[in-house]
């Protein structure tokens, strides 16, 4: 027993020796929250000229809009639904403050439980789980009328989770869910997670010269890297919020996310939102599931006259539409703050930081975009650094992240390259939250297609105490 | 190599150039409706399969050689276009294929590494690269330029360990950079040669000198065409000569402007073959979407060409143009010009390309520039194939168009700037969902 047992041990210990030397993220960075002394769980840091209420007045349309932002809709009176996917854009945009990425509870997964809708017509989907990600699911390709994908008809467009059918304010509406069993046995379904807000008012005010400029300086490369801009397809401007770039401003992005992800008609998408098959083969919505807040369309608006002093908020505050809040609620978001020291100590970070460099990431992940425009809106967002960590184009990614789904013109496997400010507290990585460890996210960046195979390479010919300096940089930020 | 192929070409490079060209037509044109790889098991959409491409490569031909066509084997890396072979070091294999060919004329011809990588010994890749040079955002030439352009733009966190310097591989002529990170002690080798008005770069990458050293002297079995050199490679022999901003000025006889209607933002690099009777005889889309390259094709086939002639024969030549509007000045190599002003739209451009600066807006409309005048048709020479609307024709229309756009807006009270952003804003938008 004793002759079996040795060698079992010792192989344990091997076993150990080896765990213990190789390279592991360290998972959400402690400390504070997004770096920054102030910040709590719901109370997010604006950029220091907001917090100055410079000019006077902005700091009270923060506040506002973070109010806003925390809202939860109902049906009635707020014109939730009919199909959405959750009920309040904090409930995804949480991690590690409001205005961030995916919390690792998801509450998309209780939302029968806390009675958001109705367990007797809708079911959560099995890609919804307690500690997964909050995702929003697409359908690549529409299906055939036998339940096959059709490969030639190419959709894209949000499936959204849930429908208000059932629910006490929702009349006598009746929709089914999206069949999310048969997309997922078909290889039909993708999902997206929120995209962290923090610090887009500066990507916004980045001017288009800039990017070109960042992008003409990576020529030569030799990595194998090319990239190109998702641009408007109104003007030709560069796009870039979303996981492709795919929207020009944070007022698309934010009117377009309140349509979609929360079923709320406004002034830029004023009609309440079918799912993508509804609309091209079913006629669009019923007429019983429509105007269910009997307010009329849209349901969001600007507010001609200021609210009443019970309002929290200055009169002025009170007079943009949520769309308008919730865009200048991002837009005055601070960005991160990097640690100096956490996690793996000064000189591990340091190195960490160059080897980033060195071995390619930062052709793509541009530590920083140098500088925004003068600002007509708050000092803090003109002639600033933009320590991003992107350089705002969109890249192949190749069959390993590809999600056959084309968004302006990016194609299924182009996507911008993810902003890696905050990376440090961020729980899920990759635009489908398919992780939450750091290093598989970078390896996942290789396969045939990708143009980051090469800074893979690269990066798996470092040591595993360099690879753990790499990853120790990135928790860091 | 998957997916480096266009799925839609026909052998039609000996076909009279008309018939070529409605071939042309038809293929490209059935490359919209032609059904993506499909669903294999049926019912299941493939795993690990890129159906909804964005700007990708295609071809007018399946014959024609490309650069993105070579393959890889366990032995070598093999390039009809660039009649070049490059023997694989002894057991490394090409894990991942690269991207399609970037909107400024780069390719990955090959990735080379080790099995299993992340456990080798021996760690390393080996990059094979192209830049065409008709489209490169670089001021560089030839590949001597390009590999000292990128010596000298490095950044701070390599170390130069051999300036560009010309070295002599497999009996060519080729230009050597090396350099190092300290930091990460990565070191990398860069062997370029020109072939085909190509950049063709090698590039090894170890944390082990000798091993680049062994990789370079492999170098030594490789094949390659006559022309290869520092300078020299511009085709001739068996590929066609390679000419940059031949479709331009006086070379261009009959030309006809692509008119895009639905995407018009992104540059499009496209290699023309022209044949020696001074029709397009193959093209190369470099990087379009299909619909793209359906317009180019039906306008290219009307183009005719001043045969190029040596010596009293005239022989084929290979040019590049580029299409749509590129991102930056650096990327006016051998561009197409009119797409600030394409003939035959009922909008004129400017009113959506243009900002909403006004006044730009007017010094363009009623003061065309010189190359406004230049890019809008070959005013010398008369259309003899297509009802092609002259440059004068089209400025006339377009100012008068604008003035009485204008007339009526100034009579109406409103600016001439919120029509502008009205007639922007009034094309619908592709965007699915925020996220």
């Amino acid at each position: 027993m004793a002759i079996i047992q040795r060698p079992a041990a010792f192989a344990v210990g091997i076993l150990m020796i080896s765990a213990a030397s190789a390279q592991t993220d360290p998972g959400v960075r402690g400390g504070a929250i997004n770096g920054q002394a102030g910040a709590t769980a719901t109370n997010p840091v604006p950029l220091a000229s907001v917090t100055a209420n410079t000019p006077q007045g902005v700091l009270e349309f923060f506040d506002d809009g973070l109010d806003r932002f925390q809202e939860v809709d109902a049906v009635a009176g707020n014109g939730l639904g009919p199909r959405f996917n959750f009920n309040s854009c904090s409930g995804c945009h949480s991690q590690p403050t409001i205005g961030g990425s995916s919390p690792s509870i998801n509450p998309e997964a209780r939302v029968i439980a806390a009675g958001i809708v109705s367990g007797a017509t809708n079911s959560i989907p099995a890609f919804i789980t307690t500690n997964g990600p909050t995702r929003e699911a697409r359908f690549p390709f529409f299906f055939n009328a036998n339940g096959t994908p059709n490969t030639s008809a190419p959709n894209g467009g949000v499936e959204s989770l849930f429908t208000v059918s059932g629910r006490a304010d929702a009349g006598n509406c009746s929709l089914q869910q999206p069949s999310f069993t048969l997309a997922a046995q078909a290889n039909n379904l993708i999902f997206r997670i929120p995209t962290p807000l923090f610090g887009t008012g500066l990507v916004q005010n980045i001017d288009d010269s800039t990017l070109l400029a960042n992008q003409a300086a990576q020529v030569g490369n030799g990595l194998g890297i090319g990239g190109n801009f998702n641009r408007n397809g109104n003007d030709g401007t560069i796009a870039r919020f979303g996981w492709k770039a795919q929207n020009k401003s944070l007022d698309l992005f934010s009117a377009e996310a309140y349509n979609v992800e929360m079923g709320i008609s406004n002034e830029t998408f004023p009609q309440d939102r079918p799912l993508p098959g509804e609309e091209v083969l079913g006629g669009g919505l019923p007429a019983n599931c429509l105007n269910l807040a009997a307010k009329g369309y849209p349901e969001d608006i600007t507010h001609f006259a200021a609210t009443a002093s019970s309002d929290p908020f200055t009169q002025n505050a009170s007079i943009p539409s949520d769309v308008i809040a919730f865009s200048m609620f991002m837009k005055f978001l601070a960005p991160p703050v990097a640690s100096t020291t956490t996690p793996g100590g000064a000189t591990s970070i340091s190195h960490g930081s160059a080897l980033f460099n060195s071995i390619g990431c930062s052709v793509c992940h541009t530590p920083t975009i140098r500088s925004t425009q003068p600002s007509n809106v708050t000092p803090s967002l003109g002639n600033a650094p933009v320590a991003a960590f992107s350089d705002f184009e969109i890249h192949h990614m190749g069959t390993g992240l590809n999600d056959n789904v084309s968004q302006g013109n990016a194609g299924g496997d182009q996507f911008r390259t993810a902003p890696l400010w905050g990376v440090g507290q961020r729980v899920f990585f990759l635009h489908d939250g398919r992780t939450s460890n750091l290093l598989t996210a970078i390896r996942a960046h290789a396969s045939s297609g990708s143009e980051a195979s090469t800074v893979v390479a690269n990066f798996n010919s470092l040591s595993a105490a360099s690879q753990q300096d790499v990853l120790n940089f990135l928790r860091s930020l | 190599m998957h997916a480096r192929r266009s799925r839609h070409r026909v052998s039609g490079s000996s076909l009279p150039g008309s018939v070529v060209g409605l071939l042309l037509l038809c293929l490209i044109g059935s490359s919209e409706s032609a059904a993506p790889t499909p669903p294999n098991p049926p019912g299941k959409v493939p795993e690990g399969v890129i159906l909804v491409k964005g700007a990708w490569s295609s071809a007018s031909d399946s014959v024609t050689p490309l650069p993105e066509g070579g393959t890889v084997t366990s032995r070598e890396y093999n390039s009809p276009y660039f009649h070049l072979s490059y023997p694989i070091s002894s057991g490394w294999i090409q894990q991942y294929a690269g991207p399609p060919p970037s909107e400024s004329g780069y390719y990955v011809l090959a990735q080379i590494q080790p099995p299993d990588a992340q456990k080798s010994a021996s760690r390393g890749t080996v990059l094979i690269a192209a830049q065409d040079m008709f489209f490169t955002p670089s001021p560089a030439k030839n590949a001597l330029e390009l590999v000292s352009y990128t010596s000298s733009h490095l950044r701070a966190d390599y170390v130069v360990e051999r300036q560009p310097t010309e070295v002599r591989i497999a009996g060519h002529s080729f230009v050597r950079l090396d350099y190092v990170s300290p930091v990460a002690t990565l070191h990398w080798a860069v062997l370029a040669t020109q072939i085909r008005c190509h950049t063709v770069q090698f590039t090894f990458t170890s944390t082990d000198p000798e091993l680049i050293e062994h990789l370079v002297k492999e170098m030594s079995a490789m094949k390659l065409p006559p022309e290869a050199g520092l300078a020299s490679g511009a085709g001739g022999g068996d590929a066609p000569l390679c000419v940059k901003d031949y479709a331009g000025g006086g070379n261009v006889l009959n030309r006809v402007d692509p008119i895009f209607t639905d995407r018009r933002y992104n540059p499009i690099p496209v290699r023309v073959v022209i044949g020696a009777n001074g029709s397009v005889k193959h093209i190369h889309f470099v990087s379009s979407f299909p619909e793209q390259a359906k317009t180019i094709a039906t306008a290219l086939r009307q183009w005719r060409f001043k045969p190029y002639v040596i010596n009293g024969k005239a022989v084929e030549v290979e040019t590049g143009i580029l299409f749509g509007t590129p991102p930056n000045k650096a990327l006016i190599s051998g561009r197409q010009d009119p797409q600030l002003v394409p003939a035959r739209r009922q909008a004129p451009t400017w009113l959506t390309a243009v900002s909403l600066c006004s006044s730009m807006a007017r010094r363009m409309v009623f003061r065309p520039t010189a190359k406004h005048e230049q890019t809008s048709g070959p005013g010398s020479s008369p259309s003899t194939t297509a009802p092609v609307v002259s440059s004068a024709m089209r400025w006339a229309a377009s100012t008068f168009s604008m003035r009485k756009s204008l007339e009526r807006r100034s009579r109406s009270g409103r600016s001439a700037r919120l029509a502008i952003y009205t007639q922007a804003s009034s094309r619908p938008s592709t965007i699915y969902a925020a996220r």
